[in-house]
């Protein structure tokens, strides 16, 4: 360690887009962390390849080199793995977490410091008001509710980058896949006080993104993954079994009323596609229910390093 | 958080209690807890685990600390429930002896010594038994089904595997870890693992103050439960000879079909659906099967 003072603020940025506002984040969010005289430190993480913010970390570095730390992946990992692997490397107090372009009005930011007081461990921005186009602000609309209505939270912008809290909680927080897009719910789900806060939005944000139709099946997946991961991961079979008898039965109804109509009324079951849909679905609730056996004997088998309680104080 | 190094086993007893908005019994269930161990020897330590309550339980807590100096206070930061709540009693015991009770002052502290004294005897897990429980039929009558129904799975001969009042021998607990509701399970676990497993006769009290956090819900869940350990009992010893069996049965049955199928002269669709049927359900049973076995092959949590 070159400093002997203690860190306030570690400031987490991954790079996982190309983008060209790097030297301007980087100078607007020391203002502000100096302007509330926070010891601080900045790590980048380099997702991938991108000589351009390549170059331009090199001069922040050279430039402030005490206070600036850059990680390189050779090759994309995602942004939860970049946070994880900067999370890693940071060792303040406190941990901020930002976009590598401006999500939000750079003073804005002095809103998650107000705001995160003593009872709470995490603050996040919704960007509000909106300047995305209709079409960006719809499924931004449609993702939020979807994850509000399966997890019973009312956040209004859960993917919002701009996060600060205490260390404690992403100690806590495992990060990887696309779960990064969940880190308010995921501490939620660990026990922690989480709270939003409106900032506005930047309305610089020119391109017209659409993405393509696989990055919105992957959005479906993550939601099934932190559902699965938030409510079952403790009981598996509890999960598929349920499912599986289900499904089962539903099978069995189907397939025993068309062999009924065969039996007694006389209709072929060759010609009847709901024959097959009704023993299909018996196959699927098996495999469902074992699929569920074989994760609850992973969990069985496996001890985990960290506990999964969540102390919040202790008195000895 | 755990912490790397594990403390020795420096004390005799550690008693573990978690409290779940139980404000009103604490004052009392600690002064009955100490005034049980003055008449036992050796030194103790009480945890108390406060599993996230929404009244002043840790209020209350830190200010008995004030009088009881061997408590300690463990606050979660929300409700993990009563496994996780003696996970962490567990994990943060220093006693060679753990002895876990509920808050609710429906089991009388009085009864560890007796524990300790039949621990004495040279048993590895203690459990009590309310032979007269002082709860509503509704109640009682599953749980006994429950509790049968665990000595037909286990084969451990114990009546009341729900009464939260057990002792145990610390080595044995910190082996393995406890996850969804299986603390229950704990002196079943122990017996496969060989440990000795007794019991005696525990009293049992109606309860005076605060509410029950039972509710009516749990009943199908333990069922459920004792189902889950079965399986996975079964599974983890020998997982391909389950699911292999289970696979190959669904193959032959398939190979059966299909060779009728063959030596008939008429294509009969159903029959072929059938097959195809079985025969896809027998090799992925199997690909399970190969899959459970590296999972207990590499797993951690050995039995």
């Amino acid at each position: 360690m070159k400093t002997q003072k203690p860190v306030d603020v570690s400031v987490l940025i991954p790079i996982c887009d190309a983008d060209d506002q790097i030297e301007d984040v980087f100078i607007e969010t020391r203002k502000i962390l100096e302007r509330n005289n926070l010891f601080h430190e900045f790590i980048f993480v380099l997702d991938g390849h991108f000589p351009i913010a390549e170059e331009k970390l090199e001069k922040i570095q050279t430039n402030n080199d005490e206070i600036v730390k850059v990680i390189k992946f050779n090759r994309t990992f995602g942004e939860a793995k970049a946070l994880a692997a900067a999370f890693n490397e940071s060792s303040g107090s406190l941990i901020l977490t930002r976009a590598a372009y401006f999500e939000v009005i750079p003073d804005e930011l002095q809103k998650l410091f107000d705001n995160l007081t003593d009872d709470l461990d995490m603050v996040f921005g919704a960007r509000y008001p909106k300047q995305d186009n209709f079409f960006i602000r719809v499924q931004s609309k449609i993702f939020n509710s979807v994850v509000n209505g399966l997890t019973g939270e009312s956040f209004q912008d859960i993917v919002c980058s701009e996060r600060f809290m205490r260390r404690s909680v992403m100690q806590k927080i495992e990060l990887f896949g696309d779960l990064h897009r969940f880190i308010p719910i995921l501490a939620l789900h660990h026990g922690f006080n989480v709270k939003e806060v409106p900032l506005q939005q930047a309305r610089k944000i020119s391109q017209f993104r659409i993405y393509r139709p696989g990055a919105y099946l992957r959005r479906m997946l993550d939601i099934f993954t932190l559902i699965f991961l938030i409510k079952f991961i403790q009981k598996p079979l509890r999960f598929f079994g349920l499912w599986g008898v289900g499904i089962g039965l539903i099978g069995f109804l189907i397939t025993s009323f068309t062999v009924i109509q065969r039996l007694f009324f006389d209709m072929g079951l060759a010609e009847r596609p709901l024959f097959f849909v009704g023993t299909l679905l018996i196959l699927l609730g098996i495999q469902t229910f074992f699929i569920g056996l074989v994760a609850e004997i992973i969990l069985f088998m496996h001890k985990p390093s960290a506990p999964y309680y969540n102390i919040e104080e202790k008195i000895e | 958080m755990l912490t790397k190094q594990q403390p020795l086993f420096d004390l005799d007893i550690s008693i573990v209690i978690p409290f779940y908005n139980e404000k009103e019994n604490i004052p009392l269930m600690l002064q009955k807890v100490e005034t049980a161990l003055q008449y036992v020897e050796g030194s103790y330590e009480i945890i108390a685990v406060d599993d996230g309550s929404t009244d002043e339980t840790f209020a209350v807590l830190k200010k008995a600390k004030l009088q009881t100096h061997a408590l300690r206070i463990i606050k979660f930061r929300r409700n993990f429930g009563q496994t996780q709540a003696m996970q962490a009693g567990i994990d943060h015991a220093r006693g060679k002896v753990i002895i876990t009770m509920d808050g609710d002052l429906q089991n009388d502290p009085a009864d560890i010594s007796n524990l300790l004294d039949k621990m004495n005897e040279g048993y590895d897990v203690v459990s009590g038994w309310r032979k007269n429980r002082k709860d509503s039929i509704l109640r009682v009558i599953p749980s006994k089904v429950a509790n049968l129904l665990l000595t037909f799975v286990t084969g451990v001969k114990i009546h009341d595997n729900g009464c939260s009042l057990k002792a145990y021998n610390t080595s044995i607990l910190k082996k393995t870890r406890l996850y969804s509701e299986m603390h229950r399970f704990i002196p079943a676990f122990s017996y496969l693992h060989g440990a000795r497993v007794g019991e005696i006769v525990v009293q049992h009290h109606p309860r005076t103050l605060g509410t029950s956090k039972y509710g009516f819900s749990r009943i199908w869940k333990v069922f459920f439960d004792l189902f889950t350990l079965r399986l996975i009992l079964n599974f983890t010893n020998r997982p391909m000879k389950w699911f292999g069996m289970l696979g190959l049965f669904s193959i032959i049955i398939a190979l059966f079909i299909f060779i009728i199928q063959i030596t008939s002269v008429k294509w009969h669709l159903i029959l072929v659906w059938f097959g195809l049927l079985f025969s896809l359900n027998g090799f992925i049973l199997l690909g399970y099967g190969l899959v459970c076995e590296m999972a207990v092959k590499y797993g951690d949590n050995k039995i």
